[in-house]
């Protein structure tokens, strides 16, 4: 038997709109009203200039990768069956730098390489109440 | 530098130093382990344990508490306690906590202790447990467990990797940081791996656990304790070891605190910040370092520290550890008691006792030549970290 995969509190209101978004097959992230400036993870607070007002804006769901780790043993009983896996963080385009983590698949985990062009794929859970956003390889972009 | 800060230093010092056996199944309970560390510090010191009055207890829920440890050293008169919780930098951390209450007088004698049955209760494993107790829980559990990531082994391997691709540091060379820890645990009789040889064909061939890092880069587990006791500079005139001073102390925090992913400065750590000020407290350098106690909780982190001190400039970590700098007879030995990866994680509060043992000249076989000054790092947490310099006065 196993173990329920471990998912996100998607009602934890600080995080709210991020998954309210993936249940729509959009990335969001937080833009501050005061500066303009994207942020990720969700804040109260402009890392930048302080400010509390901002918008949600989509993003576009590609990026590169930053670095990666292979994991071979499971840390938690859900993904006792998955290894070995790849875990990414992911620089967006056009995300003025700003990096998600997030699983990287279909991908032999050898072949990954920093600056490797990759795109969202997302996972929605069996009742699609949480969708999880994963990445891989983006074989139709430039210099891929 | 603040200017208060400033005059901290020298004005606190570690007076006794005491350690259970290290091991992998201790039969007592994390409160017997705590407690039996402390009486050590205290008869090291000479000193009534009932005379501690301020107790700095160890981080972890799970262990002993201030009361427990009041109870059973039979303290007359509790006059201040504070976790100080930073994860593995807390042992470090601690120290400034201690100088601080001591300086100004509030206690007379401080007691900093770590103690846990870190292989027979071990909670590695239990994502959800480690991830309560985190800073950025609620991250952790959204964003970072759902993508089954979840454990300290899996955060740093995104820096060692990220550190491989941009300085073309190693496997080798993280392989000469496991087996320094490993000689020199050789030659203390205290360490779990004590008797046991480590060649870097072993090292290679150990099994993956997060890639970049196999079993051999990682720290052990053991059930054990280490306690110290500071007191004022004055006092510490009065007792029975050479006079061991805090010099310098400082603790550091990278900016996105709780997130390595999106830290701006993707290499810098806590101690990029608190290094500088630990060193500028005690008056010295990098270079003026005998010896280096490395918070070694992976083989990377160890490299890692040693750029964002200063101990060599950043990217070049790599080929410094391959030339033999961090060995015994090297340029800085690094963890001459075995540190985390051979001798015991006893959260870093070994590497403050290895530190003291160093100044005080009681090393043995693992000694230091006419050791002066000693750095002690901690690490822990998303990258938090501590620094303290530790001198032999007169030197």
């Amino acid at each position: 038997m196993s173990a329920a995969p471990p998912l996100p509190n998607v009602d934890y209101l600080e995080h709210k709109a991020f998954w309210e978004a993936t249940r729509k097959r959009r990335i969001e992230v937080q833009k501050c009203a005061q500066c303009g400036s994207l942020r990720f993870p969700p804040r109260p607070s402009c890392t930048r200039c302080g400010a509390m007002e901002h918008a949600w804006v989509e993003v576009a769901g590609k990026g590169t990768l930053f670095s990666w780790t292979v994991t071979h043993v499971a840390m938690h009983p859900a993904f006792a069956a998955a290894v070995p896996y790849a875990v990414g963080v992911v620089e967006l385009s056009g995300g003025e730098g700003v990096r998600m983590l997030g699983r990287v698949v279909n991908a032999d985990p050898a072949q990954l390489r920093t600056g490797m062009a990759l795109r969202a794929v997302f996972e929605p859970s069996a009742d699609e109440r949480v969708v999880l956003v994963n990445w891989e390889p983006d074989r139709d972009a430039v210099g891929a | 530098m603040t200017a208060s800060a400033k005059s901290l230093s020298d004005e606190v010092c570690i007076v006794g130093v005491g350690q259970t056996e290290f091991n992998r199944g201790s039969g007592v309970s994390n409160v017997a382990l705590a407690t039996r560390a402390s009486l050590l510090a205290c008869a090291d010191a000479g000193l009534d344990p009932s005379e501690i009055d301020g107790i700095l207890p160890p981080h972890q829920g799970t262990s002993a508490c201030a009361e427990d440890l009041m109870a059973a050293l039979r303290v007359r008169e509790l006059r201040y306690t504070a976790i100080v919780y930073m994860g593995g930098a807390s042992a470090v951390a601690s120290l400034q906590t201690a100088a601080i209450a001591l300086a100004s007088g509030l206690c007379n004698y401080v007691l900093a202790v770590r103690a846990r049955n870190g292989f027979s209760e071990r909670t590695g494993s239990n994502a959800a447990h480690l991830i309560s107790i985190l800073p950025g829980s609620h991250y952790r559990r959204d964003f970072e467990l759902p993508y089954g990531f979840s454990s300290p082994v899996q955060w740093y391997s995104l820096m060692a990797r990220r550190h491989i691709e941009e300085f073309g540091t190693t496997r080798e060379q993280l392989g000469h940081v496991a087996l320094a820890m490993r000689r020199h645990a050789n030659l203390n009789p205290h360490a779990q791996m004590h008797a046991k040889a480590l060649t870097m064909e072993q090292y290679l061939a150990s099994r993956p656990i997060s890639e970049p890092y196999h079993l051999l880069d990682c720290c052990l587990e053991t059930d054990g304790g280490s306690a110290i006791v500071l007191t004022t500079r004055e006092r510490a005139r009065t007792m029975r070891h050479p006079v061991v001073s805090l010099a310098g102390f400082a603790e550091g925090h990278s900016d996105s605190p709780d997130d390595l992913v999106n830290r701006r400065d993707w290499h810098s750590i806590g101690l990029t910040r608190a290094a500088p000020r630990a060193f500028d407290m005690a008056g010295l350098g990098p270079q003026d370092m005998d010896a280096a106690m490395i918070y070694d909780c992976f083989t990377f982190e160890v490299l890692q520290q040693l750029e964002e001190s200063g101990f060599c400039p950043r990217g070049e970590g790599g080929p410094f550890v391959a030339g033999g700098n961090i060995e015994l007879g090297g340029r800085l030995p690094v963890n001459t008691h075995g540190g985390l990866l051979s001798e015991g994680h006893i959260s870093g509060m070994n590497h403050i006792v290895e530190a003291v043992q160093q100044l005080r000249g009681h090393c043995g076989a693992r000694q230091v030549a006419n050791a002066r000054h000693v750095y002690v790092s901690g690490w822990g947490d998303l990258g938090d970290g501590s620094a303290a310099i530790l001198r032999r006065e007169g030197a």
